[in-house]
């Protein structure tokens, strides 16, 4: 089983610069969710650790996948470990399925491909046992089934059961439950968790809810603006988080029976832009806790053990 | 694929398909007959006047020539009987040369046939192959090479073209016959039509054989270059944008992160979706092939429908005009119905649309 490193990455395209610094550690056999507001950059993160990004993008730092480093690879070492090693489910599993193939032929090239098994009923066998392993009923009905006679949950199911067929060590979600009914979101959640687990894989789950990303992984990433800000166990981010961006994030969010007439705390300000340059800490413009220092001066952290990009937590604050 | 085809629902739904299309096309055939008939009757001049001309004829003979010819009727009852005819199968015979004109046409349609066939043939995949490679360039010099080349190609007049073709390969530089279907030496009986296939049935020695073959392959060569040009062009242009469109789905992206290689993540998950829009416009191109056969038969004196109907048209010859335009009218029709369920073949969710 291998760890992942990721390491001051950071991402271009042109001017833009919406990842600008992501650091974290994902240790074999652990889950790690991934939590921040739409844009910022935990999809691109994501797609830099399968390899997917657009051309053109620029990528600088560290990507390290048991102790070899991604970005040195060849194309062809790197797609050896992409969809085998490492694999992917995306968010819109209703678009995420080749239309003009049905299920089974979806399921059965990665066994044939990458799984190398010869045999076409060995895969059927193989194949049918892994959709019901996610939970569709009756697969041998659904081996032959387009994606469009399919449901958006039992979409994704598919999604998720052709990325586990090549039995990967790493399983990435990017939001694997934003585009279903809230009915079937908790069911989806709980499916993939409870196959991290008995497979004994890792799972890397974007998502922007921090409180699903709490009660379901053993850490939690908060990100901002394109940089990591806090890393921590999930029971430490929501109980006394450390980060005052990750302060406001829970305070934002809304209580489990509270009445409806509650408001929620929302944070003022906006995110900056992907092509601001800023030269102090990222959320300085909308911390309430943000001194002098803030604005001239990054935060720095290390990104091997748990962090906060903030220098209250290091009581920094009297420093220079 | 063809396991696809023969599930119970899919059948059900080609047949019901074909059965409303098939109103459809009583209904067109009906309204090309008429428009056939009436249109060449307005043209001033008749079929008798023009055989018998300027040698000049008593008015008794010019009449009892009308009456055989069945002219001196109404037009109502005149097409009354064309269209009794037509729905036996029995068209009548050519005023000009007395043969039925159901076999001229069969005669004609297999030259015009070869020369559609292949030039559709060779329009789909030098096409559809130049239509991949420029997607795969995109913006790049190959991309703006071959999508230029597709627009001089489609703004070619299609006369001039086969005009200057003519010039350059057949008369400057020689290597290519200028008109005909095979050289005057090769007397090839005709049993399929197709000269590429008859020339291995003749009774001949093989080196006759291959000889033969060799002529009419020659003389094809220009005549469907020419006529291939435009449903090219179109073909390329609907295969690059289609398929660029594709490599930009999510599902792409999906075989991309199964570690799929790119000759199949190209050339199968993106590929296949992005035929689908291109199978249509090849059955657009070919109604595009037959008008252009006309021209391009014209230029290259090739013995088929276009000149058949065109020399039909300048002397009048009514049962020949009438019935060979329904005839071309048929061919279109069925193609088309053809290349319709096959759209349907391919795309899954068209096929369900459809069902329900
Ligand atoms: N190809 C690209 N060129 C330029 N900018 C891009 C490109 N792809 C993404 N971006 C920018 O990067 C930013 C981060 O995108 P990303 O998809 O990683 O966000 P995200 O955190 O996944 O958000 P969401 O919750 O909405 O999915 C976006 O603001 C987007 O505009
Ligand atoms: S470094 Fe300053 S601005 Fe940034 S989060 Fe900490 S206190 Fe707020
Ligand atoms: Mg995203």
């Amino acid at each position: 089983m291998k760890n992942l490193i990721v390491d001051h990455l950071s991402i271009r395209f042109g001017a833009a610069n919406p990842v600008r610094d992501v650091c974290f550690q994902l240790d074999a056999g652990r889950s790690l969710g991934v939590v921040g507001e739409s844009g910022s950059g935990k999809s691109l993160t994501a797609l830099a650790l399968m390899g997917l990004l657009p051309e053109q993008a620029q990528v600088s730092g560290e990507l390290s996948w048991g102790g070899r480093s991604l970005q040195t690879m060849t194309e062809r070492e790197r797609r050896a470990v992409r969809g085998r090693e490492i694999a992917m489910i995306f968010q819109d599993p209703m678009t995420c399925l080749n239309p003009s193939f049905t299920v089974g032929f979806q399921i059965d090239e990665v066994l044939k491909l990458r799984l190398g098994i010869r045999s076409s009923a060995e895969r059927r066998k193989r194949g049918l046992e892994i959709l019901g392993d996610v939970g569709i009923p009756a697969p041998e009905t659904r081996w032959d089934a387009y994606p469009h006679q399919l449901s958006g949950g039992m979409s994704q199911r598919v999604a998720i059961a052709q990325a586990l067929a090549s039995e990967p060590e790493l399983l990435i979600a990017d939001e694997p439950t934003t585009a279903l009914d809230v009915t079937v979101q908790m069911q989806i959640l709980e499916l993939l968790f409870s196959l991290k687990k008995k497979r004994g894989m890792s799972l890397l789950f974007v998502t922007h809810d921090l409180s699903v990303a709490g009660r379901l992984c053993d850490d939690i990433l908060v990100m901002y603006a394109g940089q990591s800000l806090e890393l921590a166990a999930a029971g430490a981010i929501l109980k006394s988080p450390q980060h005052p961006y990750t302060q406001a994030l829970l305070a934002a969010r809304p209580h489990l029976g509270g009445g409806s007439g509650d408001r929620l705390k929302t944070i003022p300000g906006s995110v900056p832009r992907a092509t601001e340059q800023i030269r102090g800490c990222v959320f300085a413009a909308r911390c309430e806790k943000k001194f002098d220092r803030c604005e001239r001066e990054a935060p720095a952290f290390d990104a091997t053990s748990k962090f906060n990009r903030c220098f209250l937590s290091r009581n920094e604050r009297g420093s220079l | 694929m063809v396991q696809i085809l023969f599930t119970e629902w899919s059948c059900n739904l080609i047949l019901k398909t074909a059965s409303r299309r098939l109103f459809e096309i009583g209904l067109t055939l009906l309204g090309v007959s008429l428009v056939a008939f009436f249109l060449i009757r307005m043209v001033p001049g008749d079929p008798v006047t023009l055989m018998i001309g300027e040698r000049g004829a008593s008015p008794e003979a010019i009449a009892e020539l009308k009456a055989r010819l069945g002219l001196d009727r109404s037009l109502i009852e005149q097409y009354g009987l064309f269209a009794a005819g037509a729905v036996r199968g029995d068209l009548g015979v050519s005023i000009l040369s007395g043969r039925p004109v159901l076999g001229e046409f069969l005669e004609r349609f297999a030259a015009t046939s070869e020369l559609g066939v292949l030039a559709l043939i060779l329009a789909t995949i030098a096409g559809v192959g130049l239509g991949i490679v420029a997607a795969l360039t995109r913006g790049r010099w190959l991309d703006r090479v071959s999508m230029s080349l597709a627009v001089t190609l489609y703004s070619m007049p299609i006369f001039w073209w086969g005009l200057m073709a003519i010039v350059l390969f057949s008369v400057k530089l020689a290597w290519l016959p200028v008109s005909g279907r095979i050289a005057v030496e090769y007397d090839v009986p005709l049993k399929s039509g197709w000269l590429l296939i008859d020339c291995w049935m003749m009774e001949a020695a093989w080196g006759e054989k291959v000889a033969a073959f060799w002529s009419a392959l020659r003389h094809l060569t220009l005549p469907v270059i020419v006529l291939a040009t435009v449903p090219l062009a179109v073909i390329a242009r609907m295969t690059r944008s289609s398929l660029l469109e594709v490599i930009g789905e999510d599902y792409v992206r999906t075989a991309r992160a199964k570690g799929l290689s790119p000759m199949r993540v190209i050339g199968l998950h993106a590929l296949r979706n992005a035929l689908i829009p291109v199978v249509t416009v090849v059955g657009l191109m070919l109604g595009t092939i037959l008008t252009g056969a006309i021209l391009t038969e014209t230029i290259f004196s090739w013995p088929g429908l276009g000149r058949w109907l065109v020399s039909a048209v300048q002397s009048r010859d009514y049962p020949v005009i009438q019935g060979g335009v329904l005839l071309v009218a048929v061919i279109v029709v069925t193609t088309s119905l053809i290349v319709d369920l096959l759209s349907f073949w391919i795309s899954p969710r068209l096929r369900d649309r459809g069902r329900s």
